[in-house]
Order: C-alpha cells, then structure tokens, then sequence
C-alpha cells in the first residue's frame, strides 16, 4: 500500500500546505516508512481480536457541566501573532 | 402546481443541527453562553493549544440521549468519538470532535401531519454529538477574517433524517415539529435567530415516471422554516433547469442568500474520505447504561403532541389554544396546575383557564425581563382562585384583569390573594339590584336629553348611558345587569324620569 505522489499532493492541498518537488518525494518516502513500519502488525494472526478505537481500557471519563475560570484576556492572545483584539485574524477567508 | 411537482419528486434528507442546553461546552469548562464579549469563553482545549485535553460534558450525553428517545431512536450501548479533519480558521484544532461509524443514537422515527388528515413517518437515520465551530466575521475588514471562538466547542446534536421528505413543505413541517419536541424537553433553547437551531438540507430530485434520480446537492446553514422552504423551492427549480438542458447536477454546496432570496453554488463538496475520520484518541469510549435509558424515558413521560391531544379531549379546550399552552412545559405545568387547584371543574372553568393563559399570562410574561413562567408572580394557586371567584359572578371580567395586574405588582403574598385585594380595593360587584336602580335614576336626571333620544329609539345612546353608569359604579355593577334594568326603568317603569 504505497502512497503515491498523487496521494501526497491531495493530502498537502487539504492541509492546505505547498511543497516543492524535492519535498514532495521526502514526504513520500516518510509516509511510506511509516506505513511500512504499521504493516509489521500484519505478521500476528489478529482474526479473533476486536477492532480498538483506543487503547485505554476505561470507559466514561466525564466532567460535570459546572463552569470553570476561562483564560485571562491577557493570556488569550500570547500564542498569535495575528490578532486584533477581541479578535484573533487570519487573511481573508471569502473573496468578494 | 407547476410541473416540477408532476415530472419530478423532490427527495430531501435534513441535517438539523441543534446546540444543547448546557451550562459549559462539550469538552471543557467554558461557559457556553450567547452573546459574551468576543473570545472570553475560551480556553487552551476549545482554542487547540498543543497538549490540551477534552473531556465530556455528561450534560451533553444526557440531552442527546433524550432527543434520541424522543424521536423513537435505538441507542448505541457504546459509541467512540471519531476525528474529522478540515481545515479552516474556525476550527483551531484542524479537526471537529464528532461521532462517526457510531452515533449514539440511530435508527428513529418521526410522524408529521400530511393531507387529508393523514401521518406519514419519517425515519431518522442517525443522531450524534459533536462540538460547534467558532464565528468567523466577514464584514469588518476588507483583507481579513476575524474570529471569535466563543462558540468554538458548544455542544450539538446533528440529527439527520432519511431522505424520505418529498416537498420543501414537509420538510418545513418536520422541522418545525423537531423543534417543538427539541424545546419542550428543554434539550435545546431553538433559538433559530442565534443560531442554536439550523437546518442543511439534501435535495435531489427523481423522475416519477422513469425512476430516475438526479444529481444531489446541499444547502447550507438555514435558520428559518421559511428560508427552509424558500430555499428549496429555488434549489427544485434550478435542478429542474439542469435537467431539462440535460446538465449534470454536480455535488455543490448551496448557499441561500436570504436577503436577496437568492441560491449560490458555493463549493464543489470535498469528497467524504477526505475528512479523513478515524477515532478520536483523546478521548476514550463512551457507554451508556440501561438504567440511565429508563431514567430518561421516565423523564419525558409525554411529548407535547400527545400532550395536546390529551388537552382536547380532557379540557374541551379549543385546538388553537392547546397549541400554544404545549409549546413549552412549563406553560402545560402552569396549566394543568392551575385547573388542578380550581374549586369549581367543569369545561367551561377549563376554557376560562385555557382563555386567560393565554390572553393574560403569556402576555405579561412576553413582556417582562425573565420571560420564564417559573418566575412569574402570579402563581396557579393565585390565579385558579380568581378565576373561580370570576365564575361565581363576584368580580366582572374587567375587574379580574384590574386585579390580576394588581397580583403582579404584590409585594407579598397576601396581597397576591385576589380575595385581599377584591376586599381591600372594595372591587366586589354590586349584587342589590336596587342599589344598581338608584345609580342609574340618578344617572337618567342628569343626561335627561339623552334618556328622551333613547327612550324615543335612538339606541346608540345605550352604550353612553352604560358607561356613565358603570364609570359611576367604578366597574363594579355587571354590565348586563345594568342594561337590563337600565331597559326596565326607561321603558317599562313610569318613574317620571
């Protein structure tokens, strides 16, 4: 199950990241690693073990809906460059 | 009807997007309020700060599980919370925390009235949890987005039906019932103009002869019924266009433009397995007990629907009346409370309590600040007193409204008791007749120019003398009292007058 250069270039637009050719076939060559690193748990017979979408064995962790302190107004915005408060900013998302 | 309606069945599907009634979001402490000053609600969970970690609102699983029950659904013992991954600046994590491959709910039912006094069930595929999105805002400034995350995180249920509705007018009809049920069992506020409710709708239409459907698309974002139907109807008649010019109808995205009552393509939709789900490993699965289910069940008891029609059959009421005393359960408490305390129970005391709710009540309380009914002054045992005080024909109905309006200003409580205040204000109605008689004589001696033009059949001067004579009384004579004898000493009595 190889991926693709195709595959790489439809995952980068969807994240909306550009690459350059070289990094494209860096990011191929990661990918397909990685893969190929997953694949090794095809060599155990698995056909009687469950499909598991988390490794935990718990279940039910809640929180009760009580309200808790927010973050500070001046804590809010330490992390971003782009802002404008209230606001935080990014570029224009709808063109006219 | 127009020939869409004869070649073409439109098949719609909804998408009703419903924000829960919580205190905080779904995953973290953060007040879900409306309308907080942008951007305080938050914090590093619903902002996507690395290593922050969501846990679940046990409110948000106890409403979803009810608007499940509600709508007949079968209930997913364990569902996992799944990943779907966009991007987009509304969103910081880069993906919406929802459930996927099992929803907590699915596989339910929903009737909706249709012609000629005839049902027709709906199915409801799936019901899910997921977290809303933040607000991003267009309109400011022209080379950027700007974003509040107050809204990032709230919780919501997407309820999505079958594609088994074949008009924008059963759809409208669906979703209007769905957010009747969605309010009355207080699992959402239905606010459609903030946004706590909102509907997508699937549209696609096949031909009735030739079996054939057509390409489907979806619109987005609706916060009305109205631009529910108004929407779909110019969706129906542009695919209907493309049809018959034998275009392709592609899958896009459309946007209802509600001020122009417009429709525009938006986006080609990115193809499912683009969200790229899996399981979300940050959060671990979610079981739910049967003994939760049947406290939840217990909960609900009665949907407004049966409610009304329990109204109508034990009350008499009329239907127009039951459907606003079911719109929300606190108003059926208030009443059934009210005609459980009244001393006198016949129909007739059951419309008068029907009547004033609605005309009195729910007015007043439209006008104050809390427009809850639980804090309403007036409460169903001041209020069924005074209606039966009313029926005994003590108090006219001009001087109930005047001492309602006096139990709403009360201080205390025994100012609220309209006995009290009939006492205190002298407002009983004058039950002598003869003390009604010496009223009028004395009225009739000083407008004798106008006795003479009534008694010779002028009998618009009826009304003026009537209210001369109750303006006098200070309301307390029953108006038809008045006139009855009011007729006996003008036209049968020779009193010289």
């Amino acid at each position: 199950m190889a991926v693709t250069l195709l595959e790489v270039e439809k995952i980068s637009k969807l994240a909306k990241l550009r690459f350059d050719d070289t990094q494209k076939n860096k990011l191929q060559e990661d990918m397909n690693r990685i893969l190929d690193y997953v694949e090794k748990i095809n060599e155990l017979n698995l056909s009687k073990v469950e499909p598991a979408g988390n490794i935990n064995e718990t279940y039910n962790l809640f929180r009760k809906d009580e309200i808790k302190q927010n973050l500070k107004q001046e804590e809010i915005f330490k992390n971003t460059f782009t802002k404008s408060p209230p606001f935080f900013k990014v570029p224009k998302v709808i063109k006219k | 009807m127009t020939g869409i309606q004869e070649k073409y069945l439109p098949v719609i599907g909804l998408e009703i997007h419903s924000q829960l009634n919580t205190n905080t979001k779904a995953f973290c402490g953060c007040s879900a309020k409306h309308n907080s000053p942008p951007n305080t609600n938050v914090c590093p969970v619903c902002l996507g700060s690395p290593g922050a970690l969501p846990v679940l609102n046990k409110k948000a699983v106890y409403l979803a599980l009810k608007a499940g029950i509600a709508l007949n659904c079968r209930i997913n013992y364990k569902s996992v919370f799944a990943r779907k991954n966009y991007f987009y600046p509304d969103l910081p994590k880069g993906y919406q925390i929802t459930q996927y491959e099992t929803p907590l709910c699915y596989d339910g039912s929903i009737e909706i009235p249709v012609q000629n006094n005839l049902k027709k069930r709906i199915g409801i595929e799936r019901i899910h949890i997921e977290e809303d999105a933040g607000k991003s805002i267009h309109e400011i400034s022209e080379t950027e987005t700007l974003l509040d995350f107050n809204r990032c995180g709230i919780p919501l249920i997407e309820i999505v039906t079958k594609p088994e509705i074949n008009s924008p007018e059963e759809a409208a009809v669906l979703a209007k019932k769905i957010r009747r049920i969605l309010t009355f069992l207080n699992i959402c506020d239905g606010n459609m103009e903030e946004g706590s409710l909102r509907f997508d709708a699937n549209i696609s239409l096949k031909h009735r002869d030739k079996k054939e459907q057509y390409g489907k698309t979806e619109i987005k974002n609706l916060n009305s019924f109205k631009y529910l139907k108004d929407a779909l109807n110019l969706e129906i008649q542009r695919q209907k266009y493309l049809i018959e010019s034998e275009n392709k109808i592609k899958h896009n995205t459309i946007n209802y433009d509600a001020t122009n009552k417009k429709i525009a393509v938006l986006r080609t939709k990115e193809e499912e397995e683009d969200y790229r789900y899996f399981p979300e490993p940050d959060l671990i699965p979610l079981t739910v007990t049967k003994e939760l289910i049947a406290e939840i069940k217990n909960s609900i008891q009665e949907l407004p629907e049966d409610k009304k029609e329990r109204f109508l059959i034990q009350y008499q009421i009329p239907e127009s009346k039951a459907d606003i005393l079911t719109r929300n359960k606190m108003i059926c408490e208030y009443f059934e409370n009210t005609i459980n305390l009244l001393k006198i129970k016949n129909t007739e005391q059951f419309k008068n309590t029907a009547n004033w709710i609605v005309r009195e009540v729910i007015r007043e309380l439209n006008e104050s600040i809390s427009k809850n009914i639980d804090d309403f002054p007036v409460k169903p045992k001041h209020l069924s007193s005074l209606l039966d005080i009313l029926y005994t024909g003590k108090i006219n109905i001009m001087t109930a409204k005047e001492v309602f309006r006096i139990m709403i200003q009360a201080k205390d409580e025994k100012e609220k008791d309209p006995e009290y205040i009939i006492k205190s204000h002298n407002f009983y109605q004058i039950q002598d007749e003869s003390e009604i008689e010496d009223i009028i004589i004395g009225i009739l001696k000083v407008y004798t120019e106008e006795t003479n033009k009534y008694r010779s059949g002028e009998h618009k001067i009826e009304g003026f003398l009537i209210g001369k004579i109750m303006k006098l009384t200070e309301g307390r004579a029953n108006p038809e009292t008045v006139k009855k004898i009011l007729k006996k000493i003008v036209f049968e009595v020779q009193s010289g007058i």
